[in-house]
Protein backbone atom coordinates (compact mmCIF):
# COMPACT_ATOMS: atom_id res chain seq x y z
CA UNK A 1 0.00 0.00 0.00
CA UNK A 2 1.20 3.49 -0.76
CA UNK A 3 -0.07 6.48 1.16
CA UNK A 4 0.48 10.12 0.25
CA UNK A 5 0.00 13.04 2.60
CA UNK A 6 -0.12 16.60 1.38
CA UNK A 7 1.83 18.94 3.65
CA UNK A 8 0.95 22.52 4.43
CA UNK A 9 3.87 24.70 5.56
CA UNK A 10 4.21 28.08 7.18
CA UNK A 11 7.55 29.71 7.96
CA UNK A 12 9.48 26.52 7.22
CA UNK A 13 7.49 24.41 9.70
CA UNK A 14 4.81 21.92 8.78
CA UNK A 15 1.34 22.74 10.10
CA UNK A 16 -0.04 20.76 13.01
CA UNK A 17 -2.83 19.39 10.82
CA UNK A 18 -0.29 18.22 8.24
CA UNK A 19 1.68 16.47 10.97
CA UNK A 20 -1.69 14.98 12.02
CA UNK A 21 -2.12 13.69 8.45
CA UNK A 22 1.24 11.91 8.69
CA UNK A 23 0.22 10.39 12.03
CA UNK A 24 -3.10 9.31 10.51
CA UNK A 25 -1.23 7.84 7.55
CA UNK A 26 0.84 5.66 9.89
CA UNK A 27 -2.26 4.65 11.86
CA UNK A 28 -4.16 3.36 8.84
CA UNK A 29 -1.19 1.95 6.93
CA UNK A 30 -1.64 -1.73 6.30
CA UNK A 31 0.75 -3.48 6.40
CA UNK A 32 2.21 -1.10 9.00
CA UNK A 33 5.46 -0.66 7.10
CA UNK A 34 3.71 0.62 3.96
CA UNK A 35 5.43 3.60 2.41
CA UNK A 36 4.15 6.99 3.51
CA UNK A 37 5.15 9.85 1.24
CA UNK A 38 4.88 13.53 2.16
CA UNK A 39 4.10 15.91 -0.72
CA UNK A 40 5.43 19.37 0.12
CA UNK A 41 4.98 22.56 -1.89
CA UNK A 42 8.44 24.02 -2.13
CA UNK A 43 8.12 27.55 -0.98
CA UNK A 44 9.87 26.31 2.11
CA UNK A 45 13.30 25.24 3.18
CA UNK A 46 14.28 21.65 2.38
CA UNK A 47 14.77 21.11 6.13
CA UNK A 48 11.02 20.47 6.45
CA UNK A 49 11.72 17.02 5.00
CA UNK A 50 13.35 16.10 8.33
CA UNK A 51 10.26 17.30 10.16
CA UNK A 52 8.06 15.16 7.90
CA UNK A 53 10.30 12.20 8.74
CA UNK A 54 9.87 12.85 12.42
CA UNK A 55 6.10 12.36 12.11
CA UNK A 56 6.38 9.18 10.10
CA UNK A 57 7.13 10.06 6.45
CA UNK A 58 9.42 7.57 4.73
CA UNK A 59 9.99 9.85 1.80
CA UNK A 60 9.35 13.39 0.69
CA UNK A 61 8.45 14.84 -2.70
CA UNK A 62 8.77 18.57 -3.28
CA UNK A 63 6.53 20.40 -5.68
CA UNK A 64 8.35 23.29 -7.31
CA UNK A 65 6.58 26.45 -8.45
CA UNK A 66 3.40 25.96 -6.48
CA UNK A 67 1.16 29.06 -6.56
CA UNK A 68 -1.92 26.85 -6.48
CA UNK A 69 -3.48 28.72 -3.56
CA UNK A 70 -4.58 31.21 -6.15
CA UNK A 71 -5.33 28.75 -8.90
CA UNK A 72 -8.81 27.47 -9.59
CA UNK A 73 -9.40 24.07 -7.93
CA UNK A 74 -9.39 22.16 -11.20
CA UNK A 75 -6.09 23.80 -12.13
CA UNK A 76 -4.35 22.51 -9.05
CA UNK A 77 -6.12 19.16 -9.31
CA UNK A 78 -4.72 18.68 -12.84
CA UNK A 79 -1.22 19.32 -11.56
CA UNK A 80 -1.49 16.72 -8.83
CA UNK A 81 -3.35 14.30 -11.08
CA UNK A 82 -0.43 14.03 -13.51
CA UNK A 83 1.81 13.27 -10.58
CA UNK A 84 -0.48 10.81 -8.78
CA UNK A 85 -1.28 8.86 -11.96
CA UNK A 86 2.31 7.74 -12.10
CA UNK A 87 2.35 6.71 -8.45
CA UNK A 88 -1.08 5.11 -8.02
CA UNK A 89 -1.34 5.48 -4.24
CA UNK A 90 -4.36 3.93 -2.50
CA UNK A 91 -4.81 6.68 0.08
CA UNK A 92 -4.21 10.42 -0.25
CA UNK A 93 -4.54 12.62 2.85
CA UNK A 94 -4.96 16.40 2.93
CA UNK A 95 -5.30 18.94 5.73
CA UNK A 96 -8.84 20.28 5.38
CA UNK A 97 -8.75 23.75 3.83
CA UNK A 98 -11.33 25.09 1.36
CA UNK A 99 -8.99 25.14 -1.64
CA UNK A 100 -7.50 21.72 -0.90
CA UNK A 101 -10.97 20.27 -0.29
CA UNK A 102 -12.13 21.41 -3.74
CA UNK A 103 -9.04 20.04 -5.44
CA UNK A 104 -9.19 16.74 -3.55
CA UNK A 105 -12.80 16.25 -4.72
CA UNK A 106 -11.90 16.89 -8.35
CA UNK A 107 -8.90 14.56 -8.04
CA UNK A 108 -11.05 11.84 -6.47
CA UNK A 109 -13.47 12.10 -9.37
CA UNK A 110 -10.85 12.21 -12.11
CA UNK A 111 -8.93 9.24 -10.71
CA UNK A 112 -12.10 7.19 -10.18
CA UNK A 113 -11.84 7.16 -6.40
CA UNK A 114 -13.93 8.24 -3.43
CA UNK A 115 -13.70 11.06 -0.91
CA UNK A 116 -14.63 12.08 2.64
CA UNK A 117 -13.92 15.65 3.76
CA UNK A 118 -13.59 17.38 7.13
CA UNK A 119 -12.90 14.09 8.90
CA UNK A 120 -12.38 13.88 12.66
CA UNK A 121 -11.02 10.35 12.67
CA UNK A 122 -10.51 7.40 10.38
CA UNK A 123 -10.58 3.72 11.23
CA UNK A 124 -9.99 0.56 9.24
CA UNK A 125 -13.30 -1.32 9.08
CA UNK A 126 -14.11 -4.97 8.42
CA UNK A 127 -12.80 -5.99 5.02
CA UNK A 128 -10.17 -3.27 5.08
CA UNK A 129 -12.36 -0.39 3.90
CA UNK A 130 -11.71 2.92 5.60
CA UNK A 131 -14.49 4.36 7.76
CA UNK A 132 -14.37 8.12 8.22
CA UNK A 133 -16.17 9.98 10.97
CA UNK A 134 -17.24 13.49 10.00
CA UNK A 135 -19.67 16.06 11.37
CA UNK A 136 -23.02 16.63 9.63
CA UNK A 137 -25.60 19.28 10.46
CA UNK A 138 -22.61 21.36 11.61
CA UNK A 139 -21.81 18.88 14.36
CA UNK A 140 -25.33 18.13 15.59
CA UNK A 141 -24.66 14.58 14.38
CA UNK A 142 -21.64 12.54 13.34
CA UNK A 143 -21.72 10.42 10.20
CA UNK A 144 -19.58 7.32 9.71
CA UNK A 145 -18.88 6.92 6.00
CA UNK A 146 -17.29 3.88 4.42
CA UNK A 147 -15.25 4.68 1.34
CA UNK A 148 -15.67 1.77 -1.00
CA UNK A 149 -13.71 2.82 -4.03
CA UNK A 150 -9.97 3.35 -4.30
CA UNK A 151 -8.05 5.60 -4.41
CA UNK A 152 -9.41 7.11 -1.24
CA UNK A 153 -9.10 10.85 -0.61
CA UNK A 154 -9.51 12.17 2.91
CA UNK A 155 -9.30 15.72 4.24
CA UNK A 156 -8.56 15.98 7.94
CA UNK A 157 -10.02 18.72 10.10
CA UNK A 158 -7.60 20.88 12.09
CA UNK A 159 -7.02 20.09 15.79
CA UNK A 160 -8.42 16.57 15.63
CA UNK A 161 -5.51 14.11 15.46
CA UNK A 162 -2.55 14.95 17.69
CA UNK A 163 0.70 14.42 15.81
CA UNK A 164 2.78 11.56 17.23
CA UNK A 165 6.52 11.37 16.75
CA UNK A 166 7.48 8.27 14.75
CA UNK A 167 11.01 8.79 13.46
CA UNK A 168 11.46 7.76 9.84
CA UNK A 169 14.01 8.75 7.25
CA UNK A 170 12.06 11.43 5.37
CA UNK A 171 14.36 11.04 2.36
CA UNK A 172 13.89 13.56 -0.40
CA UNK A 173 13.17 11.39 -3.41
CA UNK A 174 11.83 13.70 -6.05
CA UNK A 175 11.32 17.23 -7.23
CA UNK A 176 8.43 17.82 -9.54
CA UNK A 177 9.76 20.50 -11.81
CA UNK A 178 6.96 21.57 -14.07
CA UNK A 179 3.92 21.78 -11.86
CA UNK A 180 2.63 25.11 -13.05
CA UNK A 181 -1.15 24.99 -12.96
CA UNK A 182 -2.93 25.67 -16.24
CA UNK A 183 -4.43 29.14 -16.18
CA UNK A 184 -8.15 28.76 -16.58
CA UNK A 185 -8.76 32.03 -14.83
CA UNK A 186 -6.87 35.29 -14.88
CA UNK A 187 -5.83 36.78 -11.56
CA UNK A 188 -6.45 40.53 -11.63
CA UNK A 189 -5.29 41.61 -8.19
CA UNK A 190 -4.71 40.40 -4.66
CA UNK A 191 -5.48 42.47 -1.61
CA UNK A 192 -3.47 40.88 1.19
CA UNK A 193 -5.05 40.41 4.57
CA UNK A 194 -3.71 42.90 7.07
CA UNK A 195 -4.53 40.71 10.03
CA UNK A 196 -1.76 38.60 11.51
CA UNK A 197 -4.22 36.54 13.55
CA UNK A 198 -4.58 32.82 12.89
CA UNK A 199 -7.39 31.52 10.66
CA UNK A 200 -10.59 30.60 12.52
CA UNK A 201 -10.69 27.01 11.34
CA UNK A 202 -7.07 26.38 12.33
CA UNK A 203 -6.81 28.47 15.49
CA UNK A 204 -5.89 26.85 18.80
CA UNK A 205 -7.73 29.60 20.68
CA UNK A 206 -10.71 31.67 19.53
CA UNK A 207 -12.19 34.73 21.25
CA UNK A 208 -15.69 35.37 19.94
CA UNK A 209 -18.17 38.20 20.42
CA UNK A 210 -21.97 38.35 20.28
CA UNK A 211 -24.76 40.81 20.78
CA UNK A 212 -23.59 41.45 24.34
CA UNK A 213 -20.78 43.66 23.01
CA UNK A 214 -23.49 46.24 22.30
CA UNK A 215 -22.15 47.79 19.10
CA UNK A 216 -19.49 47.42 16.44
CA UNK A 217 -17.39 50.03 18.27
CA UNK A 218 -16.80 47.56 21.09
CA UNK A 219 -15.52 44.67 18.97
CA UNK A 220 -11.99 45.96 19.59
CA UNK A 221 -12.29 44.43 23.08
CA UNK A 222 -12.64 40.99 21.49
CA UNK A 223 -9.63 41.71 19.27
CA UNK A 224 -7.50 42.97 22.14
CA UNK A 225 -8.19 39.91 24.27
CA UNK A 226 -7.47 37.70 21.23
CA UNK A 227 -4.16 39.45 20.57
CA UNK A 228 -3.12 39.09 24.21
CA UNK A 229 -3.27 35.29 23.88
CA UNK A 230 -2.52 34.86 20.15
CA UNK A 231 -6.09 33.87 19.32
CA UNK A 232 -8.34 34.18 16.28
CA UNK A 233 -11.46 36.35 16.50
CA UNK A 234 -14.98 35.03 15.97
CA UNK A 235 -18.51 36.40 15.93
CA UNK A 236 -22.10 35.26 16.29
CA UNK A 237 -24.45 35.35 13.31
CA UNK A 238 -26.44 38.12 14.92
CA UNK A 239 -23.62 40.66 14.94
CA UNK A 240 -22.51 39.64 11.43
CA UNK A 241 -26.04 40.14 10.09
CA UNK A 242 -26.19 43.46 11.92
CA UNK A 243 -23.09 44.49 9.99
CA UNK A 244 -20.88 44.95 13.06
CA UNK A 245 -18.13 42.65 11.75
CA UNK A 246 -17.25 40.90 8.49
CA UNK A 247 -18.89 37.57 7.72
CA UNK A 248 -15.45 35.91 7.50
CA UNK A 249 -15.52 35.82 11.33
CA UNK A 250 -18.91 34.10 11.70
CA UNK A 251 -18.91 30.91 13.77
CA UNK A 252 -21.81 28.43 13.60
CA UNK A 253 -23.83 26.37 11.19
CA UNK A 254 -24.09 29.17 8.62
CA UNK A 255 -20.55 30.30 9.28
CA UNK A 256 -17.52 28.27 10.23
CA UNK A 257 -17.53 25.13 12.33
CA UNK A 258 -14.51 25.37 14.59
CA UNK A 259 -12.41 22.97 16.67
CA UNK A 260 -10.09 25.02 18.88
CA UNK A 261 -8.59 23.88 22.16
CA UNK A 262 -10.20 26.93 23.79
CA UNK A 263 -13.26 28.94 22.75
CA UNK A 264 -14.04 32.09 24.73
CA UNK A 265 -17.63 33.24 24.07
CA UNK A 266 -18.18 36.86 25.12
CA UNK A 267 -21.75 38.17 25.16
CA UNK A 268 -22.95 35.21 23.09
CA UNK A 269 -26.21 33.72 24.34
CA UNK A 270 -25.71 30.46 22.40
CA UNK A 271 -28.27 29.94 19.65
CA UNK A 272 -28.60 26.33 18.52
CA UNK A 273 -26.75 26.94 15.26
CA UNK A 274 -23.88 28.63 17.11
CA UNK A 275 -23.55 25.85 19.69
CA UNK A 276 -23.42 23.27 16.89
CA UNK A 277 -20.49 25.10 15.33
CA UNK A 278 -18.43 25.04 18.55
CA UNK A 279 -19.45 21.62 19.87
CA UNK A 280 -16.05 20.10 19.09
CA UNK A 281 -14.07 22.76 20.95
CA UNK A 282 -12.08 21.11 23.75
CA UNK A 283 -12.74 23.84 26.35
CA UNK A 284 -15.43 26.52 26.28
CA UNK A 285 -15.49 29.64 28.44
CA UNK A 286 -18.64 31.80 28.56
CA UNK A 287 -18.83 35.37 29.75
CA UNK A 288 -22.41 36.62 29.79
CA UNK A 289 -24.53 38.67 32.16
CA UNK A 290 -27.58 36.45 31.64
CA UNK A 291 -27.30 33.38 33.92
CA UNK A 292 -30.01 31.65 31.83
CA UNK A 293 -28.07 31.95 28.54
CA UNK A 294 -27.86 28.53 26.81
CA UNK A 295 -24.12 29.00 26.31
CA UNK A 296 -23.59 28.15 30.01
CA UNK A 297 -25.04 24.66 29.39
CA UNK A 298 -22.12 23.78 27.13
CA UNK A 299 -19.32 25.79 28.71
CA UNK A 300 -16.69 24.36 31.03
CA UNK A 301 -16.13 27.63 32.87
CA UNK A 302 -18.54 30.52 33.11
CA UNK A 303 -18.55 34.00 34.53
CA UNK A 304 -21.98 35.61 34.93
CA UNK A 305 -21.05 39.27 34.65
CA UNK A 306 -20.76 42.26 32.39
CA UNK A 307 -18.17 41.55 29.71
CA UNK A 308 -17.06 45.21 29.79
CA UNK A 309 -15.73 44.55 33.30
CA UNK A 310 -14.39 41.05 32.70
CA UNK A 311 -12.56 41.38 29.38
CA UNK A 312 -10.37 44.40 30.34
CA UNK A 313 -9.53 42.64 33.61
CA UNK A 314 -8.58 39.47 31.74
CA UNK A 315 -6.38 41.45 29.35
CA UNK A 316 -4.71 43.21 32.29
CA UNK A 317 -4.00 40.03 34.25
CA UNK A 318 -2.89 38.05 31.21
CA UNK A 319 -0.52 40.85 30.15
CA UNK A 320 0.96 41.06 33.64
CA UNK A 321 1.65 37.34 33.83
CA UNK A 322 2.93 37.29 30.21
CA UNK A 323 5.48 39.95 31.16
CA UNK A 324 6.46 38.13 34.33
CA UNK A 325 7.16 34.95 32.42
CA UNK A 326 9.40 36.78 29.91
CA UNK B 1 -27.60 34.54 -20.76
CA UNK B 2 -28.87 31.18 -19.56
CA UNK B 3 -28.13 30.68 -15.89
CA UNK B 4 -28.63 27.55 -13.79
CA UNK B 5 -28.93 27.68 -10.01
CA UNK B 6 -28.56 24.45 -8.05
CA UNK B 7 -30.65 24.51 -4.89
CA UNK B 8 -31.01 22.14 -1.96
CA UNK B 9 -33.70 21.98 0.72
CA UNK B 10 -32.31 21.40 4.23
CA UNK B 11 -33.53 21.49 7.85
CA UNK B 12 -33.27 25.14 8.99
CA UNK B 13 -30.22 26.04 11.04
CA UNK B 14 -32.00 26.24 14.41
CA UNK B 15 -33.31 22.66 14.07
CA UNK B 16 -32.79 20.06 16.76
CA UNK B 17 -31.47 17.00 14.93
CA UNK B 18 -32.68 13.62 16.23
CA UNK B 19 -31.24 10.43 14.81
CA UNK B 20 -33.77 7.75 13.80
CA UNK B 21 -33.54 4.29 15.46
CA UNK B 22 -32.10 2.81 12.25
CA UNK B 23 -29.17 5.28 12.63
CA UNK B 24 -29.26 5.93 8.87
CA UNK B 25 -31.68 8.86 8.76
CA UNK B 26 -32.79 11.75 10.92
CA UNK B 27 -36.25 12.01 12.41
CA UNK B 28 -38.21 14.49 10.23
CA UNK B 29 -40.95 15.06 12.84
CA UNK B 30 -41.15 18.72 13.85
CA UNK B 31 -38.32 19.66 11.50
CA UNK B 32 -38.73 22.85 9.49
CA UNK B 33 -37.21 22.77 6.02
CA UNK B 34 -36.11 25.63 3.81
CA UNK B 35 -33.72 26.51 1.01
CA UNK B 36 -30.08 26.08 2.07
CA UNK B 37 -28.92 29.57 3.21
CA UNK B 38 -25.89 29.65 0.89
CA UNK B 39 -28.14 28.81 -2.09
CA UNK B 40 -30.12 32.01 -1.47
CA UNK B 41 -27.01 34.01 -2.41
CA UNK B 42 -26.74 31.88 -5.57
CA UNK B 43 -30.37 32.60 -6.54
CA UNK B 44 -29.96 36.32 -5.87
CA UNK B 45 -26.73 36.48 -7.92
CA UNK B 46 -28.39 34.71 -10.85
CA UNK B 47 -31.51 36.88 -10.74
CA UNK B 48 -29.45 40.09 -10.54
CA UNK B 49 -27.41 39.08 -13.59
CA UNK B 50 -30.60 38.29 -15.49
CA UNK B 51 -32.15 41.61 -14.53
CA UNK B 52 -29.07 43.44 -15.82
CA UNK B 53 -28.38 41.45 -18.96
CA UNK B 54 -31.53 39.56 -19.84
CA UNK B 55 -31.82 35.81 -20.20
CA UNK B 56 -33.27 33.05 -18.12
CA UNK B 57 -32.72 31.58 -14.63
CA UNK B 58 -33.47 27.88 -14.24
CA UNK B 59 -33.40 26.38 -10.74
CA UNK B 60 -32.59 22.69 -10.30
CA UNK B 61 -32.95 20.70 -7.10
CA UNK B 62 -32.31 17.06 -6.20
CA UNK B 63 -34.35 15.93 -3.23
CA UNK B 64 -37.39 14.11 -1.88
CA UNK B 65 -40.97 14.96 -2.91
CA UNK B 66 -41.67 16.95 0.27
CA UNK B 67 -39.09 19.56 -0.84
CA UNK B 68 -41.62 20.83 -3.42
CA UNK B 69 -43.24 23.08 -0.79
CA UNK B 70 -39.97 24.84 0.13
CA UNK B 71 -38.88 25.00 -3.51
CA UNK B 72 -41.79 27.27 -4.43
CA UNK B 73 -39.86 30.06 -2.79
CA UNK B 74 -37.11 29.73 -5.41
CA UNK B 75 -39.60 30.91 -8.04
CA UNK B 76 -40.82 33.76 -5.83
CA UNK B 77 -37.18 34.83 -5.42
CA UNK B 78 -36.95 35.29 -9.19
CA UNK B 79 -36.06 32.01 -10.90
CA UNK B 80 -38.08 31.58 -14.13
CA UNK B 81 -38.63 27.87 -13.86
CA UNK B 82 -37.85 24.95 -11.62
CA UNK B 83 -36.71 21.42 -12.29
CA UNK B 84 -37.18 19.14 -9.28
CA UNK B 85 -35.39 15.81 -9.60
CA UNK B 86 -37.23 13.70 -7.07
CA UNK B 87 -35.38 10.96 -5.16
CA UNK B 88 -36.33 8.70 -2.23
CA UNK B 89 -36.58 10.35 1.15
CA UNK B 90 -33.12 9.23 2.23
CA UNK B 91 -30.37 11.77 2.71
CA UNK B 92 -27.80 11.47 -0.05
CA UNK B 93 -24.36 11.81 1.53
CA UNK B 94 -22.45 11.07 -1.66
CA UNK B 95 -21.63 14.33 -3.46
CA UNK B 96 -20.43 12.43 -6.52
CA UNK B 97 -23.86 10.85 -6.98
CA UNK B 98 -25.51 14.30 -6.74
CA UNK B 99 -23.03 15.72 -9.26
CA UNK B 100 -23.81 12.85 -11.64
CA UNK B 101 -27.55 13.58 -11.45
CA UNK B 102 -27.07 17.32 -11.91
CA UNK B 103 -24.60 17.00 -14.78
CA UNK B 104 -26.97 14.76 -16.71
CA UNK B 105 -29.86 17.17 -16.24
CA UNK B 106 -27.83 20.28 -17.01
CA UNK B 107 -25.90 19.17 -20.12
CA UNK B 108 -28.91 19.29 -22.49
CA UNK B 109 -29.78 22.80 -21.27
CA UNK B 110 -26.35 24.16 -22.34
CA UNK B 111 -26.22 27.08 -19.90
CA UNK B 112 -23.64 29.90 -19.85
CA UNK B 113 -23.23 30.03 -16.11
CA UNK B 114 -24.00 27.84 -13.09
CA UNK B 115 -24.35 28.95 -9.48
CA UNK B 116 -24.38 26.69 -6.43
CA UNK B 117 -24.27 27.58 -2.73
CA UNK B 118 -20.78 27.18 -1.23
CA UNK B 119 -21.88 24.37 1.06
CA UNK B 120 -25.12 22.82 2.29
CA UNK B 121 -25.69 23.12 6.01
CA UNK B 122 -26.91 19.50 6.34
CA UNK B 123 -24.22 17.20 4.93
CA UNK B 124 -21.67 20.02 4.92
CA UNK B 125 -19.45 18.70 2.14
CA UNK B 126 -19.30 21.67 -0.22
CA UNK B 127 -18.23 19.37 -3.05
CA UNK B 128 -21.13 19.39 -5.51
CA UNK B 129 -20.01 22.64 -7.16
CA UNK B 130 -16.43 21.62 -7.99
CA UNK B 131 -17.52 18.07 -8.91
CA UNK B 132 -20.23 19.34 -11.25
CA UNK B 133 -17.72 21.69 -12.88
CA UNK B 134 -15.40 18.75 -13.45
CA UNK B 135 -18.14 16.66 -15.00
CA UNK B 136 -18.88 19.51 -17.43
CA UNK B 137 -15.17 20.25 -17.86
CA UNK B 138 -15.77 23.87 -16.82
CA UNK B 139 -13.60 26.13 -14.69
CA UNK B 140 -14.97 26.89 -11.23
CA UNK B 141 -14.38 29.17 -8.29
CA UNK B 142 -15.79 28.34 -4.89
CA UNK B 143 -16.99 30.60 -2.07
CA UNK B 144 -17.13 33.84 -4.06
CA UNK B 145 -18.07 37.09 -2.32
CA UNK B 146 -17.96 39.66 -5.16
CA UNK B 147 -19.27 39.44 -8.72
CA UNK B 148 -19.54 41.83 -11.65
CA UNK B 149 -20.41 41.15 -15.27
CA UNK B 150 -18.47 43.26 -17.76
CA UNK B 151 -19.45 42.96 -21.43
CA UNK B 152 -18.29 39.40 -22.04
CA UNK B 153 -16.53 38.32 -18.86
CA UNK B 154 -16.99 38.11 -15.11
CA UNK B 155 -14.92 39.79 -12.43
CA UNK B 156 -15.02 37.67 -9.30
CA UNK B 157 -13.81 38.35 -5.77
CA UNK B 158 -12.96 35.57 -3.35
CA UNK B 159 -11.50 35.56 0.16
CA UNK B 160 -8.54 33.21 0.37
CA UNK B 161 -5.93 32.42 3.02
CA UNK B 162 -3.78 35.30 1.82
CA UNK B 163 -6.50 37.88 1.30
CA UNK B 164 -9.14 38.88 -1.21
CA UNK B 165 -8.27 37.87 -4.76
CA UNK B 166 -9.97 39.23 -7.86
CA UNK B 167 -10.27 36.97 -10.88
CA UNK B 168 -11.43 37.44 -14.42
CA UNK B 169 -13.28 34.56 -16.02
CA UNK B 170 -14.92 34.07 -19.38
CA UNK B 171 -18.11 32.04 -19.75
CA UNK B 172 -19.05 29.31 -19.23
CA UNK B 173 -18.02 28.83 -15.63
CA UNK B 174 -19.38 27.55 -12.34
CA UNK B 175 -19.38 29.68 -9.20
CA UNK B 176 -20.30 28.76 -5.63
CA UNK B 177 -21.55 31.58 -3.45
CA UNK B 178 -20.59 32.66 0.06
CA UNK B 179 -22.37 34.87 2.54
CA UNK B 180 -21.63 38.53 1.83
CA UNK B 181 -21.94 38.25 -1.96
CA UNK B 182 -25.32 40.00 -1.93
CA UNK B 183 -28.43 40.50 0.19
CA UNK B 184 -31.11 38.00 -0.86
CA UNK B 185 -34.40 39.82 -1.46
CA UNK B 186 -37.67 39.26 0.35
CA UNK B 187 -40.26 38.31 -2.25
CA UNK B 188 -43.20 40.72 -2.50
CA UNK B 189 -46.77 39.50 -2.60
CA UNK B 190 -46.69 40.13 -6.35
CA UNK B 191 -43.56 37.96 -6.69
CA UNK B 192 -45.33 35.19 -4.80
CA UNK B 193 -48.43 35.45 -7.00
CA UNK B 194 -46.33 35.50 -10.18
CA UNK B 195 -44.40 32.45 -8.99
CA UNK B 196 -47.58 30.37 -9.08
CA UNK B 197 -47.75 30.78 -12.85
CA UNK B 198 -44.15 29.71 -13.40
CA UNK B 199 -43.28 26.27 -14.72
CA UNK B 200 -42.27 23.51 -12.31
CA UNK B 201 -41.31 20.10 -13.61
CA UNK B 202 -40.92 17.29 -11.09
CA UNK B 203 -39.34 14.07 -12.38
CA UNK B 204 -38.73 10.91 -10.41
CA UNK B 205 -35.20 9.67 -10.83
CA UNK B 206 -33.06 6.82 -9.51
CA UNK B 207 -29.91 7.44 -7.51
CA UNK B 208 -26.74 6.46 -9.38
CA UNK B 209 -24.01 4.27 -7.90
CA UNK B 210 -22.49 5.71 -4.72
CA UNK B 211 -18.81 5.45 -3.89
CA UNK B 212 -19.28 6.04 -0.19
CA UNK B 213 -21.70 4.29 2.09
CA UNK B 214 -23.29 5.67 5.25
CA UNK B 215 -22.47 3.17 7.99
CA UNK B 216 -24.43 5.11 10.59
CA UNK B 217 -25.17 8.39 12.30
CA UNK B 218 -24.12 9.06 15.88
CA UNK B 219 -24.87 11.77 18.39
CA UNK B 220 -21.92 13.97 19.22
CA UNK B 221 -20.36 13.44 22.63
CA UNK B 222 -22.49 15.26 25.17
CA UNK B 223 -20.75 18.13 26.89
CA UNK B 224 -20.64 18.23 30.66
CA UNK B 225 -22.21 21.30 32.17
CA UNK B 226 -19.32 23.19 33.67
CA UNK B 227 -19.02 25.50 36.63
CA UNK B 228 -19.76 29.17 37.18
CA UNK B 229 -16.64 30.73 38.64
CA UNK B 230 -18.29 33.93 39.83
CA UNK B 231 -20.22 37.04 38.93
CA UNK B 232 -17.63 39.82 38.99
CA UNK B 233 -13.98 40.53 38.19
CA UNK B 234 -12.99 38.55 41.27
CA UNK B 235 -13.56 35.42 39.18
CA UNK B 236 -10.89 36.35 36.62
CA UNK B 237 -7.79 35.04 38.48
CA UNK B 238 -9.53 31.70 39.09
CA UNK B 239 -10.50 31.48 35.40
CA UNK B 240 -6.94 32.14 34.28
CA UNK B 241 -5.55 29.68 36.83
CA UNK B 242 -7.91 26.93 35.66
CA UNK B 243 -7.21 27.58 31.99
CA UNK B 244 -3.49 27.25 32.75
CA UNK B 245 -3.45 24.41 35.25
CA UNK B 246 -6.59 22.36 34.60
CA UNK B 247 -7.30 22.85 30.90
CA UNK B 248 -3.63 23.64 30.10
CA UNK B 249 -4.67 25.76 27.13
CA UNK B 250 -3.01 29.07 28.06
Amino acid sequence: MEIYAFIDCKNDTISKTSAGCLTLGRQIASPPNSILTAVVPQKTNLSVAKECGRYGADQVVFIKNPGFELSSPEGFAKVLENFLRKKQPEIILFPDRPDLRDSAAILADSTGGSIAVDCLRVTVGDGGDLVCRRPVYAGKAMADLKLTRKPVYITLRANTISPIIDERSGDIVEFCPDLIPPKTLKILETRPLLSKRPALTEARIIVSGGRGIGSSDNYHLIEELADTIGAAVGASRLIVDAGWVSQIHQVGQTGKTVTPDLYIACGISGAMQHLAGISSAKWIVAINNDPEAPIFKVSDYGIVANLFDIIPEMIKQLQTTNEQSK
Amino acid sequence: MKIIVCVKVVPVSDSVIRISPDRKTIDPTNLKFDINPYDEYAIEAAVQLKEQNGGEVIAISVGPARDSISLKRVLALGADRLLHLVIDDKPLYDSMAIATILAEAIKPLSPDLIFCGKISIDTGNGLVGPLLARRLDWPCLTGICELKFKEDHLVIGKDTEIGRVHYESSLPCLLTTDKGLNKPRFPSLKDIMLARKKETIATNIGVPEQVSELVGLNSPDARQVGIILGNDIGAVPELIRRLREEAKVL
